[in-house]
This record gives C-alpha cells, sequence and structure tokens, in this order.
C-alpha cells in the first residue's frame, strides 16, 4: 500500500476524467498481466520440462513458434512417470485449491466471468497466485488443460485489485478485470486483437462488453509487447499457404460448422456431465478428486501420450498434414475424455488449448475424408484443421468473432477468414446456449451489472402514450366542491385518484382516495370539508414523456395513478396512467428483448 | 393522537373582542405569531382566509373550524377564541359565530389532519360539550373538557 500511495496521489491530481482514468489504469494492468504472463509461461515450461523431457524422457512435438531446443536425449519414455506424474499434479493442485481458493475450482475463465458479473469484478487476492501454482502442477505434469483460465485469472484479479486499491467504481472495477484477463490472454497466445475481443465476448452468450473494449485493447497491446520482446515475435504455429479460392468449399466448410456444434454439444455434456454425475458424486476429499482424474488422465497418457498437456504439438503436425484420419479422430475423442478427467475433477486449467486441439483434429480428419471423397474440390485439407479450431470454440466457448481472430493470429492464416467465418457462424447459431462457460448469462439486461443501466434504459425508451388508458369522460372535483358532493362521486368511481381543478379548469391538486380515508364517508365533516382541504400536491404526465420521469413522479408524489394532460393545454385532462402500468411495461419490454434472439 | 394534545393554553383566548370574520382570525393568528408557531403570519393569515373564500367553515351551533394547510407552519396546532359577541360567519344555520377552532397544518400532513378535523367536528356536534365550553372560564377548563370528551 505504501509503495502505491505516490502513485495514488498522482492519480487522485492529474487523472480526473473516467476516461482518462481508465486508460492509465489499463496500462498498469497490461504491464502486469504481461510480466505474469511470462512469469507462468517461463515457470510452466521449466516445470513441464523437468516433469515431462527430464522425469519421463518424453519429449513431444512443440508447435514452430515455440521451439524450446530441448532435444531428446535417447533411451526409452520412463512410463512410469507418465502415468503417476498427472496424478501428483493433481494431488498438489488440488490441496492448494481446495484449501486456500476453492471458489476457483476448475477453469478460470469462468471464475472470471462470475465475478463481473455477480461480484462486482471483486478477485481475491490470493486467487490469481494459488490458480497459477496449481495450474503449472495440473499441466505441467502432463494434465490435459491450457493456459487461458489461469492467465486470464492472473490478468483479472490484478485488475480488480488495482482497481479496489484505487478506490475505483464497481464498473471501473469490472473493465479493469477485463482489461486484465484481455492482457494476460493476448500475451500469453501472441494473439492482441483476439485475447482482448475475447474478454469481452467471453462474458455472455448473444452479446458484448462493448464498452470494455477499448481498455482490453489497450493492456492487451501492451501486455503482448511485453511478452514478445521476452519470448520472440513470431507466431506460435507455423503454416503452409493456406487459400481460399473456390466457393464450393463454403459448402465443406458449413457442414464443418455443424460437424464442430454436434462434437462440442457431446463435448460440453461429457465435461459437465463428468463433474456431476462421476466425480461431484464420489465420496472422497475435494482435495483429492484431482489426483483421482490425473490417474485417469495417466492411463490414457500410457496408451495415447498426444493427449497430454497442451498437445499443441500436435496441432501444427495436423497443420502440417502429417497425420492420418485414424490418429486424428483417436486424438479428437481421447482428448475430451482427458479434459474432461483432468478439469471436472476439480484440476486446474483452461477449456481454450483443448477445444483448439479437439476442433483442429475434427477439421484436419473431416478435410481429409472431403479431400478423398471429392478430389481436387478443396485446395488444401489441411486448412480445415485452422478452421475446426475456430469453429470448435466458437460454438462451446460461444465466442464466434474472437475465436477466428485468434487463430488466425496464432497461426497467421488471416487467408482462411472467410470460410472460418461461415464455420464459426454455424457452429454459434447450432450449439444453440450450450457453453463451456457455465457463468456465462445470455445477454447485458441478464447480467446483474448491468441491472441499473436497463432498468432505466427500458423506461427512457417508452413514453407514456404506449401505455395509458385514454378516457373520454375523466373524473375531475372542483376546488370548492363539498365533501357531501364528492362522496357520490367516490362511491361510483373507479379511481384511486381524483384531479382538482381549479376556477380556469387547470389541475391544482390531486385527491388520492388512500390520504382521504379517515374522513371519506364521515357525514359530521361532509358540509366543513371542500375539494382543497383534502387535495395534495398536483402532478401530471403528458403523452410524450419517458416512463422513466414518470416512474420518478410515481415514487416522488406516492399517488397511484397520475392524470395524463395534453402539453399544449394543461386543463385537458386526457386519462389516467396508473403504476401497475410501467411496472407491467417495463416487465413486457424485459421478456421480449430476452426472447428477441 | 388526541384533538387536545394539538392544543395549548396559550392559544385559547377567551372572551375576545371582535366586530368581523376577519378580524377574528386576525386576533388568533396574531397570538399563533407571538407564540412563534408560524413562520410567516401574513402568509399564513392569506391562506386561511383563501379557504374561507371558497366555502364557509362555520359547522352551526355558533362554531367556525377556520383551517388552512400551508408551508407556514410546522406542526398542527388547534388554536381557540371565544368572542364576547357572535359574527356573522355564512353559517348555513345563519347563527351567529362565537367560538373559533383554527386549525392550522403543514403541507405533508394531509391524512392527520383530515382525521383531526373530523374529531374536532365530532366533539362539537354534543350540545353538552358545546355549552360547557360557552361557559368555560379558563383555558384550562377549554382543554379539560376536551379531555373529558375525548375519555
Amino acid at each position: 500500500m505504501t509503495v502505491l500511495s505516490p502513485l495514488q496521489w498522482f492519480y487522485k491530481k492529474y487523472i480526473h476524467k473516467a476516461s482518462g482514468r481508465l486508460f492509465l489504469a489499463s496500462i498498469i494492468v497490461g504491464i502486469v498481466a504481461g510480466i505474469g504472463a511470462i512469469l507462468f509461461f517461463e515457470a510452466l515450461s521449466r516445470f513441464s520440462h523437468y516433469i515431462l523431457n527430464v522425469g519421463a524422457n518424453y519429449f513431444p512435438p512443440e508447435p514452430a513458434g515455440e521451439v524450446t531446443g530441448h532435444a531428446p536425449l535417447g533411451g526409452a519414455i520412463r512410463w512410469w512417470v507418465l502415468l503417476i506424474a498427472p496424478a501428483i499434479g493433481g494431488l498438489i493442485s488440488g490441496i492448494l485449491v481446495f484449501t486456500w481458493a476453492p471458489e476457483a475450482e476448475g477453469h478460470g475463465t469462468d471464475a472470471m466471468i462470475d465475478a463481473f458479473h455477480h461480484k462486482k469484478g471483486i478477485i481475491r487476492k490470493r486467487v490469481p497466485l494459488i490458480k497459477a501454482i496449481s495450474s503449472i502442477f495440473t499441466i505441467g505434469t502432463g494434465g490435459s488443460a491450457g493456459r487461458e483460465g489461469p492467465i486470464a485469472q492472473i490478468g483479472a484479479g490484478f485488475g480488480s485489485y488495482l482497481a479496489t486499491i484505487l478506490k475505483l467504481t464497481d464498473d471501473e472495477r469490472r473493465t479493469l478485470l477485463i482489461a486484465g484477463a484481455a492482457g494476460g490472454i493476448g500475451a500469453i497466445f501472441r494473439s492482441p486483437l483476439g485475447g482482448a475481443l475475447f474478454t469481452v465476448e467471453v462474458l455472455y452468450k448473444r452479446d458484448f462488453e462493448a464498452k470494455s473494449l477499448i481498455p482490453a485493447l489497450v493492456s492487451s497491446i501492451v501486455a503482448y509487447s511485453i511478452f514478445a520482446s521476452r519470448f520472440g515475435w513470431g507466431l506460435m504455429f507455423h503454416i503452409p499457404q493456406f487459400v481460399f479460392r473456390h466457393p464450393v468449399e463454403l459448402v465443406f466448410y458449413a457442414l464443418l460448422g455443424f460437424l464442430c456444434a454436434g462434437v462440442g454439444l457431446v463435448y460440453i455434456k461429457i465435461f459437465y456431465g463428468m463433474r456431476d454425475r462421476v466425480f461431484h458424486v464420489i465420496r472422497i476429499p475435494a482435495q483429492l478428486k484431482p489426483a483421482l482424474g490425473g490417474i485417469m488422465v495417466g492411463l490414457i497418457g500410457l496408451l495415447a501420450p498426444f493427449v497430454l498437456a497442451s498437445g499443441y504439438g500436435y496441432l501444427q503436425q495436423a497443420m502440417n498434414g502429417e497425420l492420418t484420419i485414424r490418429f486424428m479422430l483417436v486424438a479428437m475423442a481421447l482428448k475430451i475424455v482427458a479434459t474432461s478427467f483432468t478439469i471436472s475433477s476439480g484440476g486446474s486449467g483452461g477449456v481454450f488449448a483443448p477445444s483448439l486441439f479437439i476442433g483442429g483434429m475434427l477439421g484436419g480428419a473431416f478435410g481429409q475424408i472431403c479431400d478423398g471423397l471429392f478430389p481436387g474440390l478443396i485446395s488444401n485439407p489441411a486448412a480445415f484443421v485452422l478452421v475446426g479450431m475456430g469453429a470448435f470454440f466458437a460454438g462451446t466457448a460461444k465466442v464466434p468473432i474472437s475465436s477466428m481472430i485468434m487463430v488466425s493470429e496464432m497461426t497467421g492464416g488471416y487467408k482462411l477468414l472467410v470460410p472460418m467465418m461461415l464455420s464459426s457462424s454455424t457452429a454459434y447459431l447450432a450449439t444453440s446456449r450450450a457453453t463451456l462457460y457455465e457463468k456465462q448469462v445470455n445477454r447485458m439486461a441478464d447480467s446483474p451489472s448491468h441491472l441499473r443501466d436497463f432498468t432505466v434504459d427500458v423506461l427512457e425508451n417508452m413514453v407514456v402514450d404506449q401505455v395509458y388508458h385514454p378516457s373520454a369522460y375523466v373524473p375531475r372535483v372542483r376546488q370548492d366542491m363539498p365533501l357531501s358532493r364528492m362522496q357520490a362521486l367516490f362511491s361510483e368511481g373507479q379511481e384511486s385518484c381524483y384531479p382538482v381543478v381549479g376556477h380556469d379548469d387547470k389541475i391544482v391538486g390531486i385527491i388520492s382516495l388512500r390520504n382521504a380515508r379517515a374522513v371519506l364517508f364521515d357525514n359530521d365533516v361532509d358540509d366543513l370539508l371542500i375539494a382543497q382541504d383534502l387535495m395534495t400536491r398536483p402532478v401530471t404526465v403528458t403523452p410524450a414523456e419517458s416512463l422513466k420521469s414518470a416512474l420518478k413522479k410515481f415514487i416522488e408524489f406516492g399517488y397511484g395513478q397520475i392524470p395524463v394532460v395534453d402539453y399544449r393545454d394543461e386543463s385537458r385532462i386526457l386519462g389516467f396512467l396508473t403504476h401497475e402500468d410501467v411496472i407491467q411495461a417495463y416487465d413486457e419490454e424485459i421478456k421480449r428483448r430476452k426472447f428477441a434472439f | 393522537m388526541r384533538v387536545v394534545d394539538y392544543m395549548q393554553n396559550s392559544l385559547i383566548i377567551l372572551d375576545v373582542d371582535a366586530r368581523s370574520q376577519k378580524e377574528a382570525i386576525t386576533k388568533i393568528v396574531t397570538r399563533m405569531d407571538e407564540e412563534g408557531v408560524v413562520s410567516n403570519a401574513a402568509k399564513f393569515l392569506e391562506a386561511v382566509f383563501e379557504r374561507e373564500s371558497l366555502g364557509s367553515t362555520a359547522i352551526g351551533n355558533g362554531i367556525a373550524l377556520p383551517h388552512a394547510r400551508t408551508q407556514h407552519i410546522d406542526a398542527i396546532t388547534i388554536a381557540v377564541v371565544r368572542l364576547r359577541e357572535g359574527i356573522d360567519f355564512g353559517a348555513a344555520d345563519d347563527q351567529p359565530v362565537r367560538l373559533l377552532f383554527l386549525l392550522g397544518t403543514p403541507l405533508k400532513a394531509v391524512s392527520e389532519y383530515l382525521s383531526v378535523l373530523a374529531k374536532l367536528s365530532k366533539i362539537l356536534k354534543d350540545d353538552k360539550t358545546r355549552a360547557k365550553i360557552f361557559k368555560a372560564p379558563t383555558a384550562d377548563a377549554v382543554r379539560s373538557i376536551f379531555e373529558h370528551a375525548e375519555g
């Protein structure tokens, strides 16, 4: 705190405007996210090298952009290490998470989404650290999970922390949470635009958090630049010259979209089914469950080591066209199961990398099958690997735009944007509302973070004219009308409030029957009291007035209904607007918006 | 709250000389001003007259209940004036008025104000109570009549 107090001073003195404040804060968040990404990546690589390379003598292929230079030393793979390492990783990860940060169980991005919607953007300080360490144990020992979850939490956690110490508003904290996650993801995948878009897109199934986009971009640019300065500016994957040059190919890409949707739905079912029907039911302490998941992953790894860890090297091979249909289909299926064992048991790690693997293998197999069936129609079957990666994640994570941008930025495969747009949209729509991120909400209107905007927004866009009941005859009373005459009117009428008019017919007050209850049918005072004695402050609305303004009047005056008057001639009473009219209109509009998609 | 709770001895003035409605009301309001009950006596007086212009507040049997709801008073207050001679108040029974209960109320207290007016009016419908008030020797006596009437 003392270290940051000069910063706090600078902040208060110079950064008055919210946009300036957020801009500066986004840069700081980007710096921390970039450094966090470097440390996380470095630690994960070293640990992974120690366990998988040195320990198991297992050297999986690497993506062309992340070559570590660790060459196989020769000799046989130590299978027993591969078998038990994920279990030990799971055990340590489980103990760390369930002892110190149980709210961060499973994949980290969901925890970030949850913090945004339901926790005012607050992430406990210890969570990013615990998640980072436990993810290193999970992924570094071969667990099938990715880096996006933990790095999103590291960045988001710092954004949240910075907003809290600078005493920013809840809205600003949410924005910095997003900016932090964007920086982390943009850096570690070397996908600055995709990372920023991903974080504003992943919060909703059918919406974008548009107002946080610029802070996310700022943070992402900074974080990416810092990360790339350390690890190089190249792409993660190297690809052959993929092109899209014949419209007929679109048919295959559309089919791939549907296929990604189908497999995606199965993936989501297995992923959460494993958690809800297997791991949540088993009666052992939660700390031990990731170890159990790890044992299962280790067993799969014995037969198929390619499902272990991120598997990016195998994706690279698929892009190079080096894998067979059979291998890719088996890898896809086993990856679904292994990822479910790793993450659904409570282990730490993201779902992005496994999704890319599954989608890529599916696309690769499909491309080769189509090429076999219709020789010459497809320019390069391996292009389907890239499109499959993008489309599969677009559908399962409900991120159609950022998914293809991320894949393009990671591979440089921009020439495939058009087919990717088709496959991604198809997969996105065909998976309907199913999602890997269960904390996502449908739209902004469904997020508690936007509750206030929407109440106001809905009522601001509707006017009195749309909801009030016009009436040819509106009962009114003269200012000097004795109670004895009003009694007849009140007992026959339906209204809860009556306008009181002066000699010029203008409204001078309102009689609310609730206020006048004490004397309404009292014969002792019916000659003494007149309308003026019973009335309270006048208030009216006009047909063109917004319901927001009308609601304010209902709250301020406390009447059940307010007379609607002609704005050109206030003595013309057109009807009544009731408090219920406003509430009902709001309710219907919200329902209509929810089902609009 | 009972009607008597809104009264105070200093605002019960007995056997006052006044020749008109206006004079009688002005005398009570002046006393209210002296007691610091109203924040702006002139405006308060205006509000009472304005109400009177819309319809007489005489309830018959020589009694009137002039009243006003305005921002120039902070709490519901009943001031009482008993005149030596009755004056014309435009009453329905044509009887001159000798007893005035002036009720001042802040703007917001509409329900409470109406219920006080109703209670006061009910008490004054009783012939024996009225007779006692007309004969009461002191302010204390007037208040105890109300206390007795309200039980």
